[in-house]
């Protein structure tokens, strides 16, 4: 989180934005106590950032985008995907392909 | 609950997936190709030498405590697939028993044969380009279902699916999608037209 948060402040959240998908509910949890778990989670990275909670956890994550398991996908302006499982330098290099570039304001 | 959270946090820390099978090699004759029907098409497998990693067996003792067993690789038969002009090649394991049914899609339940679609054409075949085949697989830009694998492993018998698209591909546009949020509002694929997107699988726990 703090890596994806630092590349968002870098390029900017108007070219690059995030979007969430908590499988919590997967764990059996309560949906309430999910979604205040997950706020305070995303309020206390200082991130305000759109989190979808999965009704069904891996299972929607696997019917929908064939991911079983936690981590990053990178899905480019014109809607092409440019890398999946994406971690530290593999992830800053997806970001570059996609032309992103850092912000104005730097 | 808390030997089945151990075992999903063993899964994916040991992330190397694959179906249930193979520690037995048996020799099983090829079976005649059936002929393909309205939407179907019958695909050969040939041998190759790429692998895959095998299976990981979790154990659990009388205490719940987990043991790990080191999965050996599997030896892959190839297929190729054309769909819009475009080859697909595929691989799954040579030797059977094969199954494309399972009652659970989570890939550490999925007992059907695992299939990896090379997408990128590199030989390697990922942990990202791994599907079940009890469920709808991507081949390309179309959605197909395996109906049966020959248990001599000669070929393979795919139909076309009405599933929507789904799967991410890298190179490949991205599934649409609609999610509705705590509050009702709707998130779509194309709220995000003309921005980068990182999508983020996560849990607090």
């Amino acid at each position: 989180m703090p890596l994806v948060k630092g590349i968002q402040q870098r390029i900017g959240a108007e070219k690059l934005e995030v979007l969430m998908l908590s499988v919590d509910l997967e764990y059996g949890m309560p949906k309430e106590e999910v979604l205040q778990g997950n706020s305070k989670v995303l309020n206390k990275r200082g991130v305000a950032w759109t989190n979808i909670l999965l009704p069904n956890g891996f299972r929607d994550t696997q019917e929908r985008f064939n991911l079983d398991g936690y981590g990053l996908a990178l899905i480019g302006p014109d809607g092409i995907v440019r890398g999946i499982d994406l971690r530290g330098d593999d992830l800053e290099a997806a970001v570059r392909s996609t032309g992103l570039t850092n912000s104005a304001k730097d | 609950m808390k030997v089945h959270r151990l075992a999903c946090i063993a899964f994916y820390i040991f992330a190397t997936t694959a179906c249930a099978q193979q520690e037995k090699q048996v020799y099983v004759p090829p079976q005649p190709q059936p002929k393909a029907g309205k939407n179907e098409v019958v695909v050969n497998l040939s041998p190759t030498k790429i692998e895959r990693p095998g299976t990981i067996n979790i154990t659990f003792d009388a205490n719940g405590h987990p043991s790990f067993i080191e999965p050996k690789p599997v030896k892959m038969v190839k297929g190729e697939l054309n769909t819009d002009g475009e080859d697909v090649i595929f691989y799954l394991p040579a030797y059977g028993p094969y199954s494309v049914n399972s009652k659970k899609s989570h890939s550490f339940e999925n007992t059907s044969t695992a299939i990896s679609v090379d997408s990128n054409n590199n030989s390697e075949l990922e942990r990202t380009e791994l599907w079940f085949s009890s469920m709808p697989i991507r081949f390309g830009d179309k959605m197909f279902e395996v109906k049966k694998i020959d248990p001599g492993s000669t070929w393979v018998l795919l139909s076309k699916s009405s599933a929507p698209l789904s799967g991410l591909v890298v190179g490949k546009p991205c599934p649409p999608f609609t999610f509705t949020m705590a509050d009702g509002k709707q998130i779509k694929l194309e709220d995000y037209k003309g921005k980068s997107l990182l999508l983020d699988v996560w849990s607090m726990t």
